[in-house]
């Protein structure tokens, strides 16, 4: 096996025996990063020296005896994620140099941990995005498709964990920002329960929705991930107190009995035959595994979930761009006639087109006349897909469904269309909605137009906070198929 | 609400003023094509029967999260390092345009 296939678990271990070195990992990806990175688009920044360093320096302190657990291991970052000293620019020009003055706690609880850090991954620029396009550092090709999506707004790092060019990623899930980009690029992705990961330091996209998880070759390093990264943080007003158990002792391998539930509206008839009979094998052998499988359950409001986020997230969204006004960081037009002048330039030229459109949405949905017949309307629905979700949840275990309508699709063919667009995450933005934890499972591949061999990944939820009942399932599911075990020949 | 929504131009020019966006000529025609088709679809929430349905903004439920009102070194700057990426400054302050009019 070559170094750059290892799992997080396989390197622990290996870096724990000493029969590899952080340095010779690191150098591993940094090889792969070199030849590869200029035609997928993974990363934004590679830290070719620092990381170097980074790994010697994790090298240096193993021999001392120092333990933590993730000791020398080059993961990569998403560009949202804000980064002490390193620049940060969440895929938009406005933030091309800037360079925070503090990190995220993700990144500083897996600093603490030990991590590498090989990079800022590629996305869609503020995280507003299902296929990776809208970024003006350079656009991500599918690792398994080259010409096809990546998915997104994690974009580059589903494409990086597929490509073997790092362990691990982090990753950011608004409306399945995590989940749908991993279901296109074979890996695995997950959205936490609203409130189990600290959002500080996050670029905001929309604060109700927002969620930062772990994109992983597997199910184990899911869970020794979401280890380091969950837990209280009284910097995030909105991240839970709560006990924080060891995931991983989730993993036991066993679902007799677990009560599934098949989602409907997940796997509509319209689907190409070819995504069912994965989604159906994947169903089969839950049920094989000893699962009780409901294979008819009804989400009723899942259109109507779609329609309640394009209000909500764009709401948010809007709030929390509004402030942006070119003075602390960032680009700033100096052109203009006055203060408000220079920042409305300022906008218009450093914001793209999804951006604005978000804004604007965000800005009609609340603004005087519509508040109350969009805005506050769309949170009386979530309050009913909630009630959905909590329902069937009384019934069920896990439920599940599709990750997405379909497989990755063509670069450009929905760029014109942003409601065709949106429509490629009416499957995962419910979990945002309702604050249910979420997965993407690689469960098969089908063919593209011209025989490319596209992924398809199965999506599970659990109840909130109850992400070990996810970790179980997917990770027995994990166990009996060997879709995470396929690479990309990049 | 109607089950059709109607934006006008003059929508979105009113629009992109509320959000602060200076929109050029071009963009007026392109955007307001693509917000009334996504607004044609999220009327579909007109649909939902929503009466004596509480709102929901947060999932949490948490509410009131107090802390002491004691300075936290780990999230301050110092002015300096508050002032690293601004683009002007003088004499450790912020520089921008005038505000008011004279």
């Amino acid at each position: 096996m070559e170094l750059h296939e290892l799992t997080l678990k396989e390197a622990i271990s290996a870096l724990g025996a000493k029969t590899i070195s952080s340095e010779e990992l690191t150098k591993a990806y940094l090889t792969r990063i070199t030849k590869y990175n200029r035609k997928l688009h993974a990363f934004i920044t590679v830290r070719f020296k620092e990381a170097i360093k980074e790994a010697r320096l994790a090298d240096a302190e193993r021999k001392k005896g120092t333990k933590k657990p993730f000791l020398g291991i080059p993961v990569a970052i998403k560009d949202n994620f804000l980064t002490q000293g390193i620049r940060t620019t969440s895929a938009s020009p406005v933030l091309d140099d800037y360079i925070p003055q503090y990190d995220s706690t993700v990144v500083s609880r897996l600093k603490n941990a030990g991590v590498v850090i090989l990079g800022k991954t590629n996305l869609d620029a503020w995280g507003h995005g299902s296929s990776g396009e809208h970024t003006v550092y350079g656009i991500p090709h599918n690792p398994y498709a080259y010409g096809y999506v990546t998915g997104g707004s994690s974009s580059g790092s589903a494409a990086a964990v597929a490509s073997d060019f790092c362990i691990a990623a982090t990753g950011s899930d608004t409306g399945g920002s995590n989940r749908q980009p991993a279901s296109y690029c074979n890996v695995v992705g997950l959205k936490p329960t609203y409130g189990r990961v600290s959002r500080y330091g996050l670029v905001a996209f929309a604060s109700s929705l927002d969620q930062i998880g772990p994109l992983t070759k597997d199910v184990r390093d899911c869970a020794l991930l979401l280890n380091t990264i969950v837990g209280h943080d009284s910097r995030d007003a909105t991240s839970v107190p709560m006990e924080v158990p060891d995931f991983t002792e989730a993993l036991t391998g066993g679902i007799r009995g677990l009560r599934v539930g098949v989602a409907r509206e997940y796997v509509p008839d319209d689907l190409d035959p070819a995504v069912r009979g994965v989604f159906d094998a994947a169903v089969r052998e839950l049920e094989r595994m000893g699962a009780q499988v409901d294979w008819d359950v009804s989400l009723p409001s899942t259109p109507h979930a779609l329609a309640c986020y394009y209000i909500i997230a764009p709401s948010e969204a809007s709030a929390n761009l509004a402030r942006y006004d070119g003075v602390k960081y960032g680009f700033s037009c100096q052109d203009g006639d006055g203060m408000w002048d220079n920042m409305e330039k300022t906008r218009q030229q450093g914001f793209g087109d999804e951006v604005k459109r978000r804004i604007m949405l965000g800005a009609y949905a609340l603004s005087a006349g519509y508040y109350d017949a969009y805005y506050l309307k769309a949170l009386q629905v979530r309050t009913l897909i909630r009630r959905e979700f909590d329902e069937a949840f009384e019934r069920f275990d896990v439920l599940l469904g599709l990750v997405s309508p379909t497989p990755a699709f063509k670069l450009g063919e929905k760029l014109a269309d942003p409601y065709q667009m949106y429509l490629s995450d009416v499957f995962t933005l419910p979990a945002n909605i309702a604050g249910v934890p979420g997965m993407s499972l690689p469960a098969g591949f089908v063919d593209g137009e011209a025989g490319e061999r596209l992924p398809v990944g199965i999506q599970l939820m659990a109840r909130p906070f109850d992400e070990e009942t996810l970790l179980r399932a997917a990770y027995a599911y994990e166990q009996a198929t060997p879709w995470h075990e396929q690479r990309p020949e990049v | 609400m109607k089950s059709k929504a109607i934006i006008t131009s003059s929508d979105v020019r009113h629009v992109a003023d509320l959000a602060q966006l200076h929109l050029k000529k071009g963009e007026f025609k392109k955007f307001k094509g693509q917000l009334v088709k996504i607004f044609n679809y999220i009327g579909l929430i007109s649909q939902m029967k929503t009466e004596n349905v509480k709102e929901t903004s947060q999932v949490t439920g948490i509410t009131n999260r107090f802390r002491k009102d004691k300075i936290r070194r780990e999230t301050m700057l110092s002015q300096n390092e508050a002032l690293s990426n601004a683009k002007q400054k003088y004499k450790g302050y912020f520089v921008v345009k005038a505000i008011f009019e004279e």
